[in-house]
């Protein structure tokens, strides 16, 4: 077996070679299900889901007295992908009244996404410059953003910001503290059992040795030692973990959001929890990896900047949610949201689980409670490729032949993701419904 | 929460049963017979059978039951374990640890079930074949997993074959062409076409594996009372019962439902957490 890599720092591995290319240049297709199995999608569900979307808005809305009433409301989305997040976001916030009070600045990191997005027409319904505005834009170094021509754009007054699963695709490196006190950094070096790179499992097949070395800070890039104190603090809480993540390009990017928000700004992060069994570091999606999160050291550094910090992780779903207010005084109003949008009623999980049951459905003998299930899913999503999908299941499985037809066609065209083109199964029921509505 | 196991609980079904003794009950009808000779092949483990008792129990008063049943099950360990578990107290039944070839030759059975052979049997058309060589059964009837593929043998001797695949199932049987064979496929379209309880049950039952936290369990009340209506017998019914209450934090109706569940399902069939 060929060894590809020798020993590196865990955050110069190839690892994160591959994982910035695979972002920068394949746009949406990391999303996708076009041509590749499940477990190499770069999961979406949860946070493309209108729920998701919704909660974030209401937020937005019980906050809208704090904004200036002269002024468009700023609100970044790092990292927008497909753009569904955004249309869901914006669907939102016109249902709640406050749509020509926002400005959405749709950012991606990767050149081809934000053209992708342009050309799919997913924000067609609303207009570009007013309520939302493209930007090319590398979070961690936020002086060089650019508008979708290619001119400097400055970043600035943001009122809010939403990462979904931004933070776990930064710049990080895994560290532990030594018996002896001293901080520890993990070097791997790797070997490939195939040398098919383009495979989409060639990251999750590489075979890796681990060692760990002293962390010597004073060698290491400005970023780094930026954060390193807040490191410090942050190993001193036992999460009973082995090692932990210095997630110094989450910080980075943190800071460089929070420079540019307004004083009643606040920014919302969904991530990927840790899992405390988990032995390997990394998780691989395709070509991409990422790390989940340390919230010891976002807390720390929460504090080191006296803010405040609202967190929670879902025990339903693999969810972390978190919000950093730049003002304190608004704490009590954004716990109270928080506990009506994720404790009492969670409809970011209902739109999962409502999917997953109404999928499971295949007899017509049950369509009555198909049914039924659906109407509960379009009151919370009717704009999903995926609840419009199943609903044109239902008329297929209920015999209404040119129903489904019309509802598998208007499904189709919410398909942003082309999951149909990728999945045989959808692929061969939309043909096979065309065709014998056709006859 | 872990995934039922499909094998174990599509075919166990009360539902399913329940089609069965209709199907069983319709025969004597149109055949004329006072009394029927019913055998199981391959019971364990026996799931099914005690379903099928319940439901021919309810369908019929007890006193006017003229079905026979026997239940066979030659490997002794399962025979053994199936003595156990067989609850034959309310209906005319004979549980046997004789060969099938024994079992049948000695009894001539009139009708044959063969629920989920295609597991444990590699040539089910030879040993098919071997079943309808006397002529003697009236129906042959059996049912598959739909995702295994289920014996279409055109030319049994002596027979007319009705076959219907649904989702989750596959119903088979071979009508004995002495009979109204179109009255008794009528029959069996009936139940595993036209209006198929089990196959909703099996929805459900899969649907609802699906919910994991409260608020989703809130909205879909419904689907448990669903449940309840189509089988309120077995462990899987209890099972999601209990899980039901478990998340909505009510630990003693979840601990109660639990161990209705456990009783139900012998085997362990059901990976019931401790409770």
């Amino acid at each position: 077996m060929q060894l590809i890599q020798n020993w590196l720092p865990y955050n110069e591995t190839i690892l994160f070679d591959f994982s910035d290319k695979y972002f920068k240049e394949s746009g949406k297709a990391v999303f996708s299900n076009e041509g590749k199995s499940n477990q190499h999608v770069v999961p979406n569900g949860m946070t493309n889901s209108k729920a998701h979307a919704r909660s974030f808005a209401k937020f937005i809305f019980d906050n809208l007295d704090n904004y200036p009433q002269d002024q468009k409301i700023k609100i970044l989305e790092v990292g927008s992908g497909a753009g569904v997040y955004a249309r869901n976001f914006l669907l939102c916030a016109r249902e709640m009244n406050f749509l020509d009070r926002v400005e959405y600045l749709v950012s991606e990191y990767s050149p081809v996404g934000l053209h992708q997005i342009k050309e799919s027409h997913i924000l067609s319904e609303f207009e570009e410059n007013s309520h939302y505005r493209f930007v090319y834009l590398d979070i961690l170094n936020p002086d060089l953003a650019q508008d979708i021509e290619g001119k400097p754009y400055k970043l600035e007054n943001l009122s809010a910001t939403i990462l979904n699963y931004i933070l776990c695709v930064l710049p990080a490196t895994v560290v532990r503290k030594a018996k002896n006190g001293n901080i520890q950094q993990l070097f791997m070096r790797f070997k490939e059992p195939t040398d098919n790179k383009e495979d989409l499992g060639y990251l999750e097949s590489l075979l890796y040795e681990e060692n760990w070395k002293g962390y010597l800070i004073e060698n290491e890039p400005e970023i780094e030692k930026k954060y390193f104190d807040i490191l410090k603090q942050s190993l001193d809480i036992d999460t009973g973990c082995t090692f932990e993540f210095y997630a110094y390009g989450s910080l980075l990017a943190l800071e460089n959001i929070l420079n540019r928000s307004t004083e009643n700004a606040f920014v919302f992060i969904a991530e990927m929890p840790r899992i405390k069994a988990t032995k390997r570091p990394f998780k691989a999606y395709g070509h991409s990896i990422a790390n989940p999160i340390n919230q010891g050291l976002i807390s720390s550094f929460v504090k080191s900047k006296n803010l405040d910090l609202i967190y929670s992780t879902d025990s339903h779903y693999p969810l972390t949610r978190m919000f950093i207010l730049k003002n304190p005084a608004l704490k009590e109003q954004f716990k109270k949201t928080f506990t009506q949008e994720y404790i009492e009623k969670n409809d970011s999980n209902l739109i999962l689980e409502l999917r997953n049951m109404a999928q499971q459905f295949k007899s017509k003998h049950s369509c009555l409670m198909m049914k039924k299930l659906l109407d509960k899913l379009l009151e919370i999503d009717n704009s999903s490729f995926e609840s419009n999908w199943l609903l044109a299941n239902y008329f297929y499985l209920s015999g209404d032949l040119e129903q489904a037809r019309s509802q598998f066609q208007k499904a189709k065209e919410l398909d942003y993701l082309n999951n149909i083109k990728g999945n045989i199964m959808l692929e061969k029921k939309f043909l096979e419904v065309q065709h014998e509505s056709a006859r | 929460m872990s995934q039922p196991d499909r094998f174990d609980f599509l075919i166990d079904s009360f539902p399913f049963a329940q089609s069965v003794a209709k199907i069983l009950l319709g025969l004597e009808n149109l055949a004329k017979k006072s009394q029927l000779y019913t055998v199981q092949l391959d019971s364990f483990p026996g799931i099914f059978t005690n379903h099928l008792f319940k439901s021919l129990t309810e369908l019929t008063a007890p006193e006017s039951l003229k079905i026979h049943c026997l239940i066979q099950e030659s490997d002794p360990e399962k025979y053994n374990r199936l003595k156990t578990v067989i609850n034959a107290k309310q209906i005319n039944c004979q549980i046997s640890n004789d060969s099938e070839e024994t079992l049948l030759n000695s009894n001539n059975p009139e009708v044959i079930i063969l629920n989920n052979i295609l597991s444990t049997e590699t040539n089910l058309e030879k040993r098919l074949s071997n079943l309808a060589k006397s002529q003697k059964a009236l129906l042959i009837i059996g049912c598959e997993l739909s995702n295994k593929k289920c014996p279409q043998l055109n030319n049994l001797d002596g027979y007319e074959l009705w076959s219907f695949k649904n989702h989750h199932l596959s119903h088979y049987a071979y009508i004995n062409k002495n009979l109204d064979v179109k009255k008794i496929s009528e029959l069996l379209d009936e139940e595993f076409k036209n209006n198929n309880a089990c196959e909703k049950y099996l929805d459900l039952v899969l649907a609802l594996n699906q919910f994991t936290s409260p608020q989703t369990i809130e909205q879909c009340k419904f689907l448990l009372d669903e449940l309840l209506k189509l089988d309120s017998c077995s462990a899987n019914t209890h099972f999601m019962i209990a899980k039901f209450f478990k998340i909505n934090g009510n630990k003693a109706k979840a601990s109660e439902h639990f161990k209705t569940a456990k009783l139900l399902d012998p085997y362990s069939l059901l990976k019931i957490p401790a409770h």
